[in-house]
């Protein structure tokens, strides 16, 4: 019953949970920073501390900044989805 | 028998959630030779040393007091503007339907990564000697919780009748009063789990705070465990006494909260 009803009822619900999620974690910042600093070499590194590390170790603020600007257009991408997905949730449980 | 089966599940679920609090108070409670010694679920030798380290050698008690100030300071003054702000919201309309882009403006503020606002945060406290401060952090906190309250507020107020209010300033209450004394009541249990949310959210921001301080004299909790992270060394023992030490004003919060939350649910069943 699970899997013939209830999971393709939650479909839309679940992309949208998806597609915030996506959105949350293409920004990790802290454990990363914590755990690992991007290292070792460039392994881990991620927009977000790669930025991070331009800016306040080696002050390039503009080339941070770029860098953030390049991060948020993916975002915003993924932003118009999950609208677009929320969109079709509501619509479908309204009608 | 079955309950029997689910009960099991549940210890069982709870057991994994619970275990690494447990880890984290035992290695807290360990000598530093008995944390590298094996694996022990128990200290087999109980010492407070490393809370007094933390405390002594670590400003432990700073971070504390930074934190519990910067939190209470901002949630309280963005509960204050959010609320009334997602008020106004909510029952006014504005021209050229300003409404819908407020509110969007305000999530929009909520879903920017916040890597992208730390450098122009950065860059503007610094050019007003706020860097290194709890005013700095405060405002900025404040700023950005205020966009996540009118955010939710708004559509508790939307959930509350107009005619309760409405019935209040019939009787003779201004709109302040009616706001005061009928709306603000209604919407407690929405206030409640607004203020846990922010209080959360700010007590374990990381990233702005790393960014914005520098010394003991402002860091937060987090900044300030993270600091026990050394070139050399890893201070364990001490780290694991700040978990169970920076977890405590959440959990107490938690447990005060969650009365009013209760019985803010009461008291709208009631009505």
């Amino acid at each position: 019953v699970f899997f013939d009803h209830t999971l393709p009822l939650l479909m839309p619900v679940l992309m949208v949970a998806v597609v915030l999620r996506l959105i949350d974690a293409i920004g990790t910042f802290d454990q990363i920073f914590v755990l690992t600093r991007g290292g070792p070499g460039t392994s881990t590194q991620l927009i977000s501390t790669y930025a991070y590390n331009t800016a306040f170790q080696f002050t390039q603020y503009g080339r941070a900044m770029a860098m953030v600007v390049a991060l948020l257009l993916m975002t915003l991408v993924l932003t118009v989805v999950a609208i677009r997905y929320m969109r079709r949730a509501a619509g479908r449980t309204s009608g | 028998m079955r309950r029997g089966a689910r009960y099991v599940a549940l210890a069982l679920a709870v057991l994994v959630a619970l275990f690494p609090f447990w880890w984290m108070l035992a290695t807290s409670l360990k000598r530093p030779v008995d944390i590298f010694s094996g694996v022990s679920l128990v200290p087999r030798h109980p010492t407070t040393a490393n809370y007094a380290r933390l405390f002594d050698a670590y400003h432990m008690g700073s971070f504390l007091v930074n934190s519990l100030v910067v939190v209470t300071v901002a949630v309280a003054a963005s509960l204050v503007l959010g609320t009334l702000a997602a008020y106004a919201l909510a029952r006014f309309r504005l021209p050229f339907g300003l409404n819908g882009s407020a509110l969007v403006g305000a999530l929009l503020v909520r879903s920017l990564p916040p890597i992208l606002l730390v450098i122009p945060l950065y860059i503007t406290l610094a050019q007003n000697g706020l860097l290194n401060t709890r005013l700095g952090l405060i405002l900025v906190y404040g700023g950005l919780n205020t966009s996540f309250v009118i955010w939710m507020m708004q559509s508790f107020f939307q959930e509350i009748p107009r005619d309760i209010e409405e019935a209040a300033m019939v009787d003779g209450d201004s709109r302040l009063r009616a706001l005061r004394r009928v709306v603000l009541p209604l919407a407690a249990p929405g206030i409640a789990a607004t203020a846990i949310f922010s209080v959360i959210a700010t007590y374990n921001d990381f990233l702005i705070a790393l960014t914005l301080t520098s010394t003991p004299d402002a860091q937060t909790v987090p900044v300030g465990v993270s600091t026990l992270i050394g070139k050399i060394q890893i201070e364990w023992g001490p780290m694991a006494a700040a978990g169970v030490i920076g977890a405590l004003p959440i959990m107490i919060f938690a447990i005060v909260v969650q009365r009013h939350f209760v019985r803010g649910l009461t008291l709208g069943a009631v009505k």
